[in-house]
């Protein structure tokens, strides 16, 4: 047997004891946005925010359910998890995964993490509508790929960006730059875009984080 | 490697992806090898697909050219042996990651979907812990393997 041969088998070997049920396209998308999430929070934490994770009840929860697909702020089909992020003397926040909001031409969009007031978010739960983009601290867009990503993407976020007013949104990427890259550089004033968000490539991580310890370091100062 | 050699161990490789139900990554590398590499080297003869002048017909002294080449036997195994990696290697240190680095370090995560056709799931310290454990092996091998594609 040729050594390739023995790299084939062994690695078939490891697939086979491998539990894939979490290795789906959208459960490896929806693992993604949480880990942005959790990036999301340690900026925060860095920047001296408290923070607690809450139920829609807004009790304080351990039992972790994030969406497994896009859905409303005050959905009660899951006991779904957010953050509360507190600054002292500042208007209270919340940071959610994979929630509707509504853009500036009344359309619903799918943000992957936003990070919206506390005011707002409340109301939306009370009254069952939908936020509003201008209340969004933190838009995040997280495309996890296994190749590289393909242009439209950027377009779409591009095209997304024009309908919302958000204070600053992200496009964040496990893959390297490619033509997206280049497309997004371009032009770029209210978004910022972050590629090789993995967490082994500690640079790029900890560059993403920088720029949303940034967004949180004017929000406390504003 | 000969291209031959290459091409066997693709799809190979492409058939026990398939049979362990990661196809999406097949699919994602096979539209990857569809669009084709771009370039901004001049290819050799018979190598081109297509060509991108980015200034039109303006009159510039520098027009960027670029260049959609085809993916060498080689590239696609590399291209394969990359997106294995992204998906098997790195989601499990996520998971990994969230369990261990938010608030009260939970057991299980739950992902719940509201769409009927979405499947839900969760994430647990176990199943984690296996498939970093997992995926560290399989590291090792596809760095070996790409040392022997390169060879």
């Amino acid at each position: 047997m040729t050594n390739n041969n023995i790299f084939l088998q062994e690695i078939n070997n490891i697939f086979g004891q491998l539990i894939t049920t979490n290795l789906s396209s959208t459960a490896t998308s929806k693992i993604y946005e949480a880990y942005i999430f959790s990036i999301i929070i340690q900026a925060a934490r860095n920047e001296n925010a408290q923070i607690v994770l809450k139920d829609i009840d807004g009790n304080v929860t351990s039992n972790i359910v994030f969406r497994g697909a896009p859905g409303y702020i005050f959905s009660r089909a899951a006991r779904y998890t957010f953050a509360e992020i507190i600054f002292p003397g500042k208007p209270l926040l919340e940071a959610h995964v994979s929630v509707r909001v509504t853009g500036k031409s009344g359309v619903l969009h799918e943000f992957d993490i936003s990070v919206v007031y506390q005011t707002e978010a409340e109301q939306c739960r009370l009254q069952q509508r939908v936020p509003r983009s201008s209340k969004v601290l933190i838009e995040v867009e997280c495309k996890f790929y296994s190749t590289n990503l393909q242009l439209i993407l950027a377009r779409a976020f591009r095209g997304l960006l024009s309908d919302i007013s958000v204070t600053k949104s992200f496009f964040v990427t496990n893959q390297s730059p490619g033509s997206f890259g280049r497309f997004l550089s371009y032009g770029k004033n209210k978004w910022e875009w972050e590629h090789n968000i993995v967490p082994n490539l500690d640079n790029d991580v900890n560059r993403l984080r920088s720029q949303f310890q940034s967004v949180f370091k004017d929000f406390k100062v504003s | 490697m000969e291209e031959t050699k290459c091409n066997e161990i693709f799809e190979q490789l492409k058939t026990s992806l398939k049979d362990f139900k990661l196809n999406w990554i097949v699919e994602q590398v096979e539209n990857e090898i569809r669009i084709g590499k771009l370039s901004e080297e001049e290819p050799e003869n018979g190598d081109i697909k297509y060509t991108f002048d980015f200034y039109d017909n303006r009159q510039r002294p520098k027009s960027k050219m670029s260049y959609i080449k085809e993916y060498s036997a080689k590239d696609k195994l590399i291209l394969l042996l990359n997106a294995i990696e992204e998906v098997i290697i790195n989601i499990p240190s996520m998971e990994n990651s969230l369990l261990f680095n938010l608030q009260d370090k939970p057991f299980h995560i739950e992902f719940y979907s509201e769409d009927p056709n979405i499947n839900s799931f969760t994430i647990t310290r176990e199943t984690t812990l296996k498939n970093v454990e997992l995926s560290r092996k399989l590291n090792i091998l596809l760095d070996e393997l790409r040392i022997e594609v390169h060879k």
